[in-house]
Parts: structure tokens; C-alpha cells; sequence
């Protein structure tokens, strides 16, 4: 993107906000990060199911803007937990509709990462070059569930601590090493003050910790190779019939490409 | 994929992309429309029903019936085909073999091909995963009792009194309920499937006339003949 300059008039100095931008491209080289990012050719095929990932970037920064509006106010001990919910819910101004953001969010996280997922395998998108940057998303999509189940317990109502005491008790079923992995998910043999501090480290400052560098390592591969377009079964078949005619001339050495099926 | 596989796709790649369009404006304003759509619905769902909160949780209320969040239930309804020692493999066998699979799902599936009718292995098993996680979560939440989703079902008179005195008796310090509590006694949930409330009953009166090896205390003379008869009949209300 060239600097622009005014077409007309006495005025040939540059405009504040393109000086703004000269200083910034000088230093953070800004026009070459808008052009890898902004200007990058993405194929025709492209469609409106390509729109998930991104949806699903959008509703993560939703839980991200709200969790930290939550943690102003929450307190992860269960003398205050609920209490504290209850405050946010009736007196903290818009606290209902934040903490409702975040609940259903939750829940719109799961349902985005899932379908986002199932694109990717209709289309065969994971396939050769973006090998890694599926299997960064599966990293992703677990640690979308572990968000959601440490999150469920933090408002320390009924169904937060028996949903809770049922699925640490499924861990402790794990031969050998379940009595281990209950006690560190628990801190302790039952669940308790101290699980309720984990829960709230694994889901506010663990958790967090992962997957954000995770997204970031995600994101940088779809952008260095390029989003990959809808499949093209006419191509396809074509090609199929290229290789086939081409491994069935007499004398020629079979080719090891071909399609099994 | 070999080199030369390698090489057609990214050709074909670069010709695609060559004669695509730029990613600004023409994903962007789809992006921002999809998002600003989630967005709508998402206030939808908070104004239409609310965010929920149950009451405080208590763990000695063992009457609540424990439901995962909806995402999990097809984890949850999945273990009940497999009962006691084979817990397990409901638990952590099935998970990572889905998770294995999803992980080397590049390996697993090697050809050239990615339109999804040159894919049918690939698309059927993902169907039956599907399907399968759709039947378990449907199940899961036909066999929800009616009054899980809100606060557990009222205690009568009596059945609260007997809670009040489970507590106050610490009964806790020796019995779990439903896996919570101590272990030095049996685990009291569903007790009363087995026994008759008299046989509860008699049995917390003195429990060596019926059991001479138990080391359990007699309460018959701590606590009147209603409260033991209400506390059988808290009893009753768990494990259900």
C-alpha cells in the first residue's frame, strides 16, 4: 500500500494520520503486517462455513472481556463464592447480562468448536500442508472442555458441586493412577475450599496460559499457508484419471501416488 | 502424500488463491456478520432464559441428582454401559481413543483426496461418532428426572428433620452418601432398597443385635424412637 497523498490542492505536506502511519511503518513496519494479513488472496471457493473459526475466535475474546469483568468481582472460596455470584447478579450494574454472556458463551465456545471442527474434516481441510495446524485446533478443542468443567464449578450452587463431586469421581476410577490424579484434581480426598481455589487457578491463569499461545500458533498457521479452499471434486476426478491413465502405459514404473480408493 | 502429490496441490493452490479475492473486505464483512449474528443470538439466550443459579451448594443435600453440564453428558450416560471395574474404560478408553484418533486423523487418512465423496471412510466414521454422541446425549436427558434443572425435590417435615439429624449426628464421620463421607461404615445411599424403614430403624436402636461384628454405636438411647424413625426416613430419600 503506497502512502497517499492528497490528489488536489495547495497542501502537499502529508496528512497527520499518514504521517501517524509513515512513523509507525518505519519502526513496526505496520504496511507489511496489513498486507500479510489484510491482503492476502484467499481462493473464490471460500464460503460462508469458513466464517466458524473466526466466530469462534470471536465468542473466545467475548469469554476472555467477560471472565475479567467476572474476576473483578468473584471470590473463589466457598464462604464468598455464591455470595459473590449473587452480587454480581443483582447488584453489580449490567452483571447479569455479563455473567450471562459468559454462561451461554460457554456454551456457544463448544458448539462453534465443534462445527468449525466438522468443516474441517468435510472439506479435508487438515490434510497436506495444514497437518499442524489441525492438530493445534484438537489441542484447542480440548482445552475448550477443560475451560467448561473447571468453570462449572465456580459458582458453587447445587449443581456446580455435585456435577463437580461426579466428574472428579470418574477420574478416581482410572486404575492405578486415579487415586492420584482425584486427590490432585480435588487437593485433598474430598472436594472442598482447596478444590475450589484449583478450579479457579486451572480456569483463570492455567488454562488461559495454554490456549492462548495456542490460538496464537493456530491463527499464524492459517495465515502463512493460506485458508484452504472448498474442494473441487471435478478437479479431482480429473487428476484421478490423469494418474490412472499414467500408471497404466506399459514399460513405465507404477507411480506409488495413486489413490487407494 | 508424496512430493509430487505435494507439488500438484500446491499449484493448484497458487492458482486458486491467484485468481481469489483479497481477505480484506470480502471475509472480513462475513466474519463480522457471523459474529455480530452469535452475538444476537447469544443476548437472545440471556434474555430469554436468564443465566442460571441453583441455591448454595450443600454438600450433605445427597437427595440432588448430579447432571454434567450438557456437553458432557454423552460422557456421563456413556458409563453407565459400563458398570463397576469396567468403569473405566468408559472413563478413559473410549475418551482417548477419540482423541487419538482426532489427534493423527492427518495419518489416518493419507490420500490426495479431500472432496468427501472421494472420502467415505473418513466421512462415515465421523457420522457414527456423531450420531452416536447425539443418542447418548438424547438419553442421557430422557432419563433426567423431572426435578433436576432446578433445586432438588422439597424434603417433607419428617425427611428434613432426619436430614437435621444426620448432620447433627455426624453420621458423615463414618458413612458416605452416594461417595460422599467417610469410610468406616457402608455407604448409606439407597439403604432402604434393601431393608424395610422398621429394620433402619431397629438397626440404629442397637446395631450389634443385628450385626454383632458391627463397631457402630447403638443410638437408642441418644435419640428418641421418631427422630431414628426420621432419619431412616432421609435415608430413604437418597440414592436414588
Amino acid at each position: 500500500m503506497q502512502p497517499m497523498r492528497e490528489p488536489f490542492g495547495q497542501q502537499t505536506r502529508p496528512s497527520i494520520s499518514e504521517r501517524v502511519i509513515d512513523s509507525l511503518d518505519e519502526r513496526l513496519g505496520v504496511r507489511s503486517i496489513w498486507a500479510a494479513l489484510m491482503d492476502r488472496h484467499i481462493p473464490r471457493s471460500v464460503n460462508w462455513w469458513y466464517t466458524l473459526g473466526s466466530a469462534t475466535l470471536f465468542v473466545f475474546t467475548l469469554q476472555v472481556v467477560t471472565g475479567i469483568f467476572l474476576a473483578a468481582y468473584y471470590v473463589p472460596s466457598p464462604d464468598h463464592a455464591y455470595d459473590s455470584v449473587q452480587y454480581i447478579m443483582n447488584e453489580v450494574i449490567f452483571g447479569q447480562v455479563v455473567r450471562g454472556l459468559h454462561h451461554w458463551g460457554a456454551s456457544a465456545m463448544v458448539v462453534l468448536v465443534v462445527a468449525h471442527m466438522l468443516r474441517v474434516i468435510v472439506m479435508g481441510a487438515y490434510k497436506y500442508p495444514r497437518e499442524f495446524t489441525w492438530t493445534a485446533g484438537v489441542f484447542l478443542l480440548l482445552l475448550t472442555f477443560g475451560f467448561g468443567f473447571t468453570g462449572y464449578l465456580l459458582p458453587w450452587d447445587e449443581k456446580a458441586y455435585w456435577a463437580t463431586t461426579v466428574g472428579t469421581n470418574m477420574a478416581g476410577t482410572v486404575p492405578v493412577v486415579g487415586g492420584f490424579i482425584l486427590r490432585v484434581l480435588r487437593g485433598g480426598a474430598d472436594l472442598g475450599a482447596v478444590t475450589l481455589a484449583r478450579f479457579f487457578a486451572f480456569h483463570v491463569l492455567l488454562l488461559p496460559a495454554l490456549i492462548v499461545p495456542l490460538v496464537g500458533l493456530h491463527l499464524f498457521m492459517v495465515v502463512r499457508i493460506g485458508i484452504s479452499g472448498a474442494p473441487d471434486r471435478a478437479y479431482e476426478r480429473e487428476q484421478q484419471a490423469r494418474q490412472r491413465g499414467y500408471s497404466g502405459i506399459s514399460g513405465l514404473p507404477k507411480r506409488s501416488g495413486i489413490p487407494k480408493r | 502424500m508424496n512430493a509430487e502429490d505435494k507439488e500438484e496441490y500446491r499449484r493448484h493452490y497458487q492458482a486458486e488463491k491467484a485468481e481469489g479475492e483479497p481477505f480484506f473486505p470480502y471475509s472480513v464483512v462475513k466474519d463480522t456478520l457471523v459474529a455480530m449474528l452469535v452475538f444476537l443470538v447469544l443476548i437472545g439466550l440471556v434474555v430469554a432464559f436468564g443465566v442460571p443459579l441453583e441455591s448454595q451448594a450443600d454438600p450433605t443435600n445427597t437427595a440432588y441428582v448430579p447432571r454434567p453440564e450438557w456437553y458432557f453428558l454423552f460422557l456421563f450416560e456413556l458409563l453407565k454401559y459400563f458398570p463397576g471395574e469396567l468403569e473405566f474404560v468408559g472413563v478413559i478408553g473410549i475418551p482417548t481413543i477419540g482423541v487419538l484418533a482426532l489427534l493423527f486423523l492427518p495419518l489416518l487418512d493419507r490420500s490426495p483426496l479431500r472432496h468427501p465423496v472421494h472420502r467415505p471412510r473418513t466421512i462415515i466414521v465421523t457420522a457414527l461418532a456423531l450420531v452416536a454422541v447425539a443418542v447418548l446425549t438424547a438419553r442421557a436427558i430422557q432419563s433426567t428426572p423431572a426435578a433436576t434443572g432446578g433445586p432438588s425435590r422439597t424434603l417433607t417435615a419428617a425427611e428434613q428433620a432426619g436430614k437435621r439429624l444426620y448432620q447433627a449426628q455426624n453420621c458423615a464421620a463414618c458413612h458416605s452418601l452416594s461417595g460422599v463421607g467417610g469410610t468406616t461404615g457402608p455407604d448409606l445411599a439407597g439403604i432402604t432398597k434393601g431393608h424395610t424403614l422398621d429394620e433402619i430403624s431397629a438397626y440404629i436402636v442397637n446395631p450389634k443385635a443385628a450385626n454383632p461384628a458391627s463397631i457402630m454405636p447403638a443410638y437408642g438411647e441418644k435419640l428418641s424412637a421418631d427422630e431414628i424413625r426420621q432419619i431412616a426416613q432421609f435415608l430413604a430419600t437418597t440414592g436414588q
